[in-house]
């Protein structure tokens, strides 16, 4: 299962969205994204399986979840 | 022993508060929000939890609006003191604790902010929230920003209609915070219906959880400033606290097993049923009264309002003497002003302030019959 990732901000923020995407059935963890991704500093965000990745953009954006990125590994979507 | 100061503090706690922090402080209590680590994301889980388990609670359907304190006095701080600007005029009720009356008068000597304080009406037997309003609408000015207003009083059980008054105040786009501290677990609260803007509220009290705990709970996109800067685990590279909420006004570490043993207490609450334990607490208010209004040298302020809080006094006996007595009694009370000086003043009480006594769920007719025989003893002393 390839992983990717998208980058959400705070922990709570992180783990509303993935209360959120479990609603839809959708399996995600979260995760303290590496240092090195957002040049504000820590964040949090989702780990999930790839193939959702379209399904988990979407829901996001309609429930007025800022995302500020969506990683495969660790390279930018 | 018998405990008689749920207001202060409730106690004793569920036993499943008790575990859970137990369980809390041995298994899984890192710092949540600050690493990666198996322990921190379990800390977090749990606090996200409980924000969930308390925005259900009060009717809210978003659970990072429920913003964590170390009680409801630092919490009306945040409210207080991050909306109201320079040249802003603020409401308060003459039945305010001091945790809203201190920041409030501290804020209009250094900020040039202005504000007054309107009836609650409480000594009037036939009081109607339709009175109490047009008190406030004859009060507000074209700059006034907020009203603050205790939900239930802390010195005796006397309500305030704060659903009308909140539609006075959406009315006039004017802010509307209320102090839930002795309302939360003890009466229904529906921060939706109800118009609340604001609740501030603590977990040590009727939601039966241990002391070191409150929150805010904010209803409305409202900008407010934060009261303490510091390490929140988001964003850290930046010198500003983080927009994203609650994490920009819970700087610091957040107290994970209070938390823990919070989210207990709520469910716990829950099960009750909150109409129930407000039933129970009215009951308990009539047969205490029933029970000291039959002594002549007691006399009991505001005996209309029923509810968890009895204020009295007994003549000639100031009412420290009288907590000192009934401690030795076993019964713990408290006496004095009760941090509600503008309260007692509205009650007119003597010098030497009142006892007050305030039920719990944990709280029984027994207790009430020891209280009464305890009551007369001092009084034959």
């Amino acid at each position: 299962m390839d992983k990717c990732k998208v980058i959400i901000g705070s922990v709570t923020e992180s783990l509303k969205a993935q209360r959120l995407l479990l609603k839809f059935t959708i399996d995600s963890s979260v995760i303290k994204a590496d240092s090195s991704v957002s040049q504000r500093g820590c964040t949090y965000g989702l780990e999930y399986d790839c193939k959702q990745g379209e399904r988990i953009k979407r829901i996001l954006y309609e429930s007025g979840i800022n995302v500020s990125k969506h990683l495969k590994g660790g390279n930018s979507l | 022993m018998i405990y008689l100061d749920n207001a202060a503090t409730s106690f004793p706690k569920p036993l499943t508060v008790r575990d859970e922090m137990c369980k809390c402080i041995q298994f899984y209590c890192g710092n949540p929000g600050r690493s990666s680590h198996a322990l921190s994301m379990a800390a977090a889980e749990k606090i996200f939890e409980c924000r969930e388990t308390i925005a259900d609670f009060l009717g809210l359907d978003s659970p990072e609006k429920i913003i964590f304190t170390l009680n409801t006095t630092y919490a009306l701080n945040i409210a207080i003191k991050g909306v109201l600007r320079s040249g802003d005029h603020v409401l308060i009720s003459d039945i305010e604790h001091n945790s809203v009356l201190r920041p409030v008068h501290h804020i209009s000597e250094s900020n040039n902010i202005k504000y007054d304080i309107f009836p609650s009406l409480v000594t009037y037997k036939d009081r109607s929230s339709d009175q109490i309003c047009a008190c406030i609408d004859k009060m507000l000015r074209p700059n006034t920003r907020m009203v603050v207003c205790t939900h239930s009083s802390n010195i005796c059980s006397a309500v305030m209609p704060i659903k009308h008054i909140s539609k006075l105040c959406h009315k006039r786009n004017i802010i509307f915070v209320v102090d839930a501290a002795q309302s939360a677990g003890h009466m229904p609260i529906d921060i939706c219906n109800d118009g609340i803007d604001i609740l501030c509220a603590p977990g040590h009290k009727g939601l039966l959880g241990p002391a070191g705990c409150g929150f805010l709970a904010i209803n409305k996109n409202i900008a407010l400033d934060t009261l303490i800067e510091g390490g929140n685990g988001v964003e850290s590279l930046m010198k500003d606290m983080s927009s994203f909420i609650p994490e920009r006004y819970e700087a610091g570490t957040t107290a994970v097993p209070a938390l823990a043993g919070l989210n207990e207490g709520v469910k716990v609450v829950k099960q009750f049923g909150i109409e129930n334990i407000h039933q129970y607490e009215q009951q308990l208010f009539d047969q205490a009264y029933e029970r000291l209004s039959s002594i002549k040298k007691v006399e009991i302020y505001v005996p209309q309002e029923r509810g968890s809080v009895m204020l009295f006094n007994v003549k000639n006996i100031p009412s420290d003497e009288v907590c000192q007595r009934l401690n030795q009694c076993g019964i713990c009370a408290r006496s004095g002003f009760h941090c509600a000086a503008l309260a007692h003043k509205t009650l007119n009480t003597p010098e030497s302030g009142a006892v007050r006594i305030s039920f719990g769920v944990y709280n029984t007719t027994s207790d009430l019959d020891n209280l009464y025989d305890a009551i007369k003893t001092v009084c034959h002393y």
